[in-house]
């Protein structure tokens, strides 16, 4: 068995690594800076580094991991390629009227995400499918070909989104003009709504098909350059990337379906914080190492997501590029599966300031790396985050010394003073720890609220601290959330690209098709699972490959128009509608508080998971390369100030490298590492895990 | 300086509670949408969900919804406690009425409330509101009753739940009086469950905060509201702003005319409608509940758009409007289409409000389309269901209106593929119609057109509920209107107001009017003339035409 497998994170700043060596058992982790107009220029420098510490040669490298944030900048920053939309006749702007509505009920003048589709590329096709999957009119080969021709004459665009009326439930018009523009083309790119999103709601699929098209041409460039160089350095084993569902797919494949990758990154990230709980299962302590919340908050957003019995939730819908203050409704939604996450505009580099409430607000706005918070000095006048942070003594002026940032905390103070103390008539004091506890309360409501909605109860769960700017604030969340156990990983700085190898390769498959639970059979659950898996490439190989095939299926009562999720499973015994009705029942209860006896159930939407059974890779009872031995365990003591004003505290700083499995470490504590600061206040005892994980138990608390 | 504020609260800890309340009426509005039966509420948005402490003190509602609730339900709590008392209440209590004088002006939405009790005391309520498929009475959804009790039956105050125990009376009653009963029923239950998680919602805020009541932290709430309001009423130029507006009539009367008086001081806005026309025995009559909604909606938007809404928000407001005139028309005069004449109190106001408050206020927008029709599927299932088109949305003084988006109420049409699949009738066209946008410095937003087919088998009933066929959506400060609606079935233009129906094959056309612009069109950038017409918004002739100055140029 060849002796490496490499893992790569491209995020918007920093390319992270962890190369696994086998013959060793140790894990080199690294970091570049990201290169964004060529990604893979970071990757192949990143590689380089690796190599010189581990003797890493691509011949002895047998699998490429991969996550990256390539199309998420491109729909953000709106730098896709241009696409000919085509579309069935009669609804030219289905793209552009979205919703209707208005997203923010009091405020009227609001913003809405801008289109995606070129109103001078748009092809219009009479063609139709009814609502029951009938065919009405079959499209005309001759008008479609030379309407297109035409068009890819005058403009050389050679890249297609075909969008149909009600092709989730008959493709056959989307399919045979896909075939018309190959013949014709056959190096064009064309994404086809229901091969990409076969879910009903027009504008909701014919949007994610848009954000397919639209980013197709990019990844391809970039899939196609990327396996060049890892050609040319020796490289010829497996490449996969992470889809926004947590399962791993082939370059191929991602390259025909790039809108699964829009949470790529965060996905792997989630997978990590599986990985990271399970490793701790047998450190004594009161939460549960299969159901995890995993946090992570970065310099302008936070983001969290449940695992419950070692799974994801998978969600059939997201929403992206936001645009109106992180509300639901402002942004492109995308029929994707995806592991159910949320986002909030909170970060380090979030601004805080007097609110038209009169209340203390931060975020969603950001300082951003440039001219970022007050205390960098470098113009930024607005109080974030940071500065609050620093004001309160939980940040010291060399924490910023290793990012080569000359921080000031009296500039920290006096932005803390002027934006939020002085029109809020506060302490400056009392203002920085009360954006503190905004940023605390803003996260852990954020965390409720989605918990309602998949009807968890979180209060056993173990919640794993990532990112540079979640752990001053973790333990305060997990009060207010009643949460006992709350982890920090060693090498959080590059835990996605860890996330990496935990993951098991394969595909999530979704159909809309509308069955009466009552009048479905077990074989007919069976006939309609195993059609999907056949239909599908990807799939049936996994499968002949003796993968798992899972089954989820969205439900709802007969004329309701939300799904519910209800996980079945693999076990095909459980395919019995009665067993079925049990399981939607008790996931209703669990989430609304009530069943409807008397009304029938539907099933929806099918989602079919084939996977491998096992990770890609394990890294259980692997050395760090990078730790080192000896130094001093404490570096000093730091005043903090407490909830109120005139209670401060002399807090221990500690560092992390120096700490070694099985020490305690009693708080109240700092404790500093590379990236990121830990704070333990006094009653939640932390301890170091043999996996040098830190392990805090708030069960201790008063 | 001082660092208590309203007991033992300071202004962070009220604001970190307050954004709490919030996300709770939040819940409550997710769990209503995704546990709702009708179209209405699940597709269209027509609910709305509210929160109040134990001295029904307004408190929070839903980021979703329509306004025109929100605006009801401090007015909807007040009348349900008149006619049951607080002192009558237990826990697992709850309450439904669909009379349109205490809850939101017609018959056709059931208002359910709950009171939230904590160690034995009530402490906060639940208010939920939904659009019911069908409440009995004759033809159903529309404007054409000529007295209340034809629209339907009203339903005083009644405990639906009785100690957690449902009242099989209730129920009997509306399997007896309506339609559609999975469909009511369901939706009935589903405002019951989204009332649930709002009560579960701040009993857990409670014990969290070791709380015994959440009074201390709605003053605090209402404290800070009240001097954010205060301070912003400063800016706003003070006096008595008059306008009057002409709206579409109906039953042989050309045009009703709707008139106020806005007088804005430091303790707000106060309105007088003294002037507007009088009621008409038809169903298109406002209650001044729902006229006040409208007023709150106003006053919010133009001075207080970021905070959320509360009661100390809408005690800035006052009004008066005489008996019976249009917008405070008394029982037993038809409700039923209120809203067509109840949602111009909007712009009336922004009219009469244009030269005070010139970059807060919205050009005209094209107001809602709506059609209620009742037939049966191929599926076989009868559906009563209403479909709406927004029509474009006004300009302001520095953005464009939106295309198809709806102002000032908030319904949303829903997809073609769902209503296809829900009522068996076929859209032939739903797209933008170019041209329709009142031009502007800042222009109207585009209508867009719309043709269904009735594809049932069968016969299938409309009533239509709209307006500005002939009177326009005007534009603001030298802005131009926007274009007219036009209805047709099967090519025949048709009133908006109109009873149908439509044979098998029968076509619904419209199209939708554009909102107004708002500054004089010869200021209009020629970027974004340029954009424009890249995206198919305006054609070359209509450029000319409407901004000929810039066309030269282009």
């Amino acid at each position: 068995m060849p002796r490496f497998a490499l893992s790569v994170d491209i995020g918007g700043t920093f390319t992270d690594f962890v190369l696994q060596d086998r013959e060793r058992r140790m894990v080199f982790t690294d970091k570049v800076l990201t290169t964004p107009n060529a990604p893979e220029q970071a990757i192949f420098a990143g590689m380089d580094l690796l190599a010189e510490r581990s003797g890493l040669t691509p011949a002895s490298c047998d699998l490429f991991l991969h996550a990256t944030t390539i199309i998420t900048n491109a729909v953000i920053e709106r730098k896709g390629r241009d696409f000919i939309f085509v579309y069935t006749e009669g609804f030219r702007t289905t793209l552009e009227t979205g919703r209707e509505h208005r997203y923010d009920l009091t405020n009227l003048k609001l913003r809405f995400p801008e289109p995606l589709a070129r109103d001078d590329l748009k092809v219009s096709v009479a063609e139709r499918v009814s609502a029951l999957g009938e065919i009405v009119q079959f499209p005309s080969c001759e008008t479609v070909v030379s309407d297109i021709e035409r068009l890819v004459a005058q403009t050389g665009v050679k890249n297609f989104a075909v969008c149909f009326l009600h092709s989730y439930r008959n493709a056959a018009n989307e399919e045979a003009v896909r075939d018309w523009i190959l013949d014709r083309f056959p190096d064009a790119y064309v994404s086809m709504s229901a091969g990409v999103a076969p879910a009903q709601r027009e504008y909701e699929r014919w949007t994610t098909c848009a954000v397919n098209a639209y980013t197709m041409p990019i990844l391809a460039d970039y899939v196609r350059r990327l396996e060049g160089g890892l050609a040319e350095r020796g490289f010829r084993d497996r490449g996969l990337m992470m889809t926004s569902s947590g399962l791993p797919l082939s370059f191929d494949h991602c390259v025909r379906y790039p809108v699964r990758l829009i949470e790529s990154g965060p996905a792997a990230g989630v997978l990590a914080a599986r990985a990271i709980a399970a490793r701790n299962a047998d450190v004594d302590g009161a939460g549960d190492a299969a159901n995890v919340l995993a946090y992570d908050m970065g310099g302008t957003t936070a983001k969290g997501a449940f695992l419950t019995a070692g799974e994801v939730h998978v969600q059939s819908a997201l929403e992206v590029d936001r645009v109106g203050a992180f509300k639901v409704g402002s942004g492109l939604p995308l029929m994707i599966p995806a592991i159910d996450l949320i986002e909030i505009g909170a970060g380090g580099g979030s601004i805080a300031r007097m609110d038209e409430r009169g209340a203390i607000a931060v975020g969603p706005r950001s300082a951003g790396a440039d001219p970022g918070p007050a205390c960098y000095g470098r113009g930024g006048e607005q109080a974030t985050l940071t500065d609050a942070n620093l004001v309160l003594g939980l940040l010291s002026e060399a924490n910023f010394r290793n990012s080569g940032i000359e921080a000031s905390a009296a500039l920290a103070r006096e932005a803390v003073e002027r934006n939020v103390a002085r029109p809020l008539g506060i302490s400056t004091d009392r203002a920085a720890r009360g954006i503190h506890n905004t940023v605390n309360e803003n996260v852990a409501r954020a965390f409720r609220v989605h918990a309602a909605e998949l009807g968890i109860d979180y209060r056993r769960y173990t919640l794993v601290s990532t990112g540079g700017s979640s752990s001053l604030h973790t333990i305060a969340i997990a009060r207010i959330l009643n949460i006992r156990r709350v982890i920090f990983p060693f090498g959080a700085g590059v835990s996605s690209a860890f996330g990496l190898f935990t993951g098991r390769e394969g595909i999530a498959l979704q159909k809309t098709r509308l069955v009466r639970l009552d009048r479905a059979t077990r074989d007919d659950v069976v006939a309609q699972v195993d059609g999907m898996v056949a239909g599908e490439r990807v799939a049936s190989a996994l499968a002949a490959g003796g993968g798992t095939i899972s089954l989820t299926l969205g439900m709802r009562y007969e004329r309701q128009g939300y799904e519910t999720a209800v996980k079945i499973g693999p076990d095909r015994t459980l395919f019995e509608p009665a067993a079925i009705h049990r399981a939607f029942e008790g996931e209703y209860r669990k989430i609304f508080g009530l069943t409807f006896p008397d009304h029938a159930i539907e099933i929806v939407n099918w989602t079919v998971e084939v996977s491998q059974g096992a990770a890609l890779s394990e890294l259980e009872g692997y050395r760090y390369e990078n730790v080192r031995e000896g130094g001093a365990r404490e570096k000093g003591v730091r005043t903090v100030l407490g909830e109120r004003a005139g209670r401060a505290l002399a807090v221990p700083v500690l560092d992390r490298y120096a700490l070694r499995p099985g020490e305690v470490i009693a708080g109240p504590a700092l404790v500093e590492e590379n990236d990121t600061t830990i704070y333990i206040p006094a009653g939640s005892p932390a301890v170091v895990a043999p996996s040098l994980d830190l392990i805090a138990d708030l069960e201790a608390q008063p | 300086m001082t660092e208590t504020f309203a007991g033992h609260f300071d202004a962070v800890d009220i604001g970190i509670l307050w954004s709490r309340i919030v996300s709770i009426a939040d819940e409550m509005a997710s769990a209503l949408v995704r546990t709702s039966f009708s179209t209405m509420v699940r597709e269209s948005g027509d609910f709305s969900v509210m929160l109040f402490d134990g001295q029904a003190r307004f408190l929070a509602q839903g980021a979703v919804g329509v306004p025109s609730f929100t605006g009801t339900g401090p007015s909807t709590i007040k009348g349900i406690l008149d006619i049951i008392p607080a002192s009558d209440l237990r826990d697992g209590d709850v309450v439904i009425t669909n009379d349109p004088w205490i809850g939101t002006g017609h018959v056709y939405d059931i208002n359910v409330l709950k009171p939230v009790f904590h160690k034995g005391r009530i402490v906060g309520y639940c208010l939920t509101v939904s659009h019911l498929a069908d409440v009995g009475g004759g033809p159903g959804y529309g404007a054409d009753a000529r007295d209340v009790y034809e629209e339907g039956f009203s339903l005083p105050p009644i405990k639906l739940f009785q100690e957690g125990v449902l009242n099989s009376f209730v129920v009997d009653f509306f399997k007896r009086n309506v339609r559609f009963e999975d469909l009511v029923l369901g939706d009935l239950y589903s405002n019951v469950a989204s009332c649930n998680v709002g009560a579960q919602g701040l009993c857990d805020i409670l014990a969290e905060y070791a709380l015994d009541d959440v009074a201390e932290v709605a003053d605090g709430i209402f404290a800070l509201t009240h001097s954010a309001i205060t301070e912003q009423l400063k800016t706003v130029p003070k006096g008595t702003f008059e306008a009057v507006l002409p709206v579409e009539g109906v039953n042989g009367v050309p045009e009703i005319r709707l008139q106020v008086a806005v007088t804005v001081d430091e303790g707000g806005f106060h309105y007088d409608f003294t002037g507007t026309g009088p009621i008409v025995n038809r169903g298109v009559n406002v209650p001044i509940c729902y006229t006040r909604a409208y007023c709150y909606f106003c006053f919010k938007v133009l001075v207080a758009p970021d905070i959320p809404n509360n009661q100390a928000v809408i005690d800035f407001v006052t009004l008066a409007a005489p008996d019976n005139c249009i917008l405070n028309a008394l029982r037993p005069n038809p409700t039923g289409a209120r809203h067509i004449f109840g949602h111009y109190v909007a712009p009336l106001v922004f009219g009469a409000l244009a030269e005070a408050l010139p970059g807060e206020v919205q050009a005209d927008s094209g107001m809602i389309f709506q059609v209620n029709l009742r037939g049966r599927s191929q599926l076989g299932r009868d559906f009563s269901y209403i479909y709406f088109t927004p029509g474009g949305y006004g300009a302001f003084s520095d953005l464009d209106g939106r295309s198809a988006l709806p102002g000032p109420s908030n319904m949303i049409g829903g997809p073609v593929e769902v209503w296809e699949e829900d009522t068996g009738c076929f859209f032939l066209r739903k797209e933008l119609l170019p041209d329709t946008g009142g031009a502007g410095e800042f222009q109207g937003g585009n209508g867009q057109i719309f043709a269904l087919r009735n594809d049932t088998g069968r016969v299938v009933n409309g009533a239509f509920m709209a307006s500005r066929t002939r009177l326009a959506a005007r534009g603001f400060r030298g802005g131009s209107p926007g274009a007219h609606r036009r209805i047709a079935v099967d090519g025949v233009l048709t009133d908006p107001k109109a009873r149908v129906e439509l044979a098998p094959g029968a076509v619904i056309e419209v199209e939708d009017s554009g909102g107004g612009g708002f500054g004089d069109p010869a200021a209009r950038s020629p970027e974004r003339i340029r954009s424009d017409l890249r995206r198919g918004l305006v054609s070359r002739d209509w450029v000319d035409r409407n901004y000929p100055a810039q066309a030269r140029d282009l």
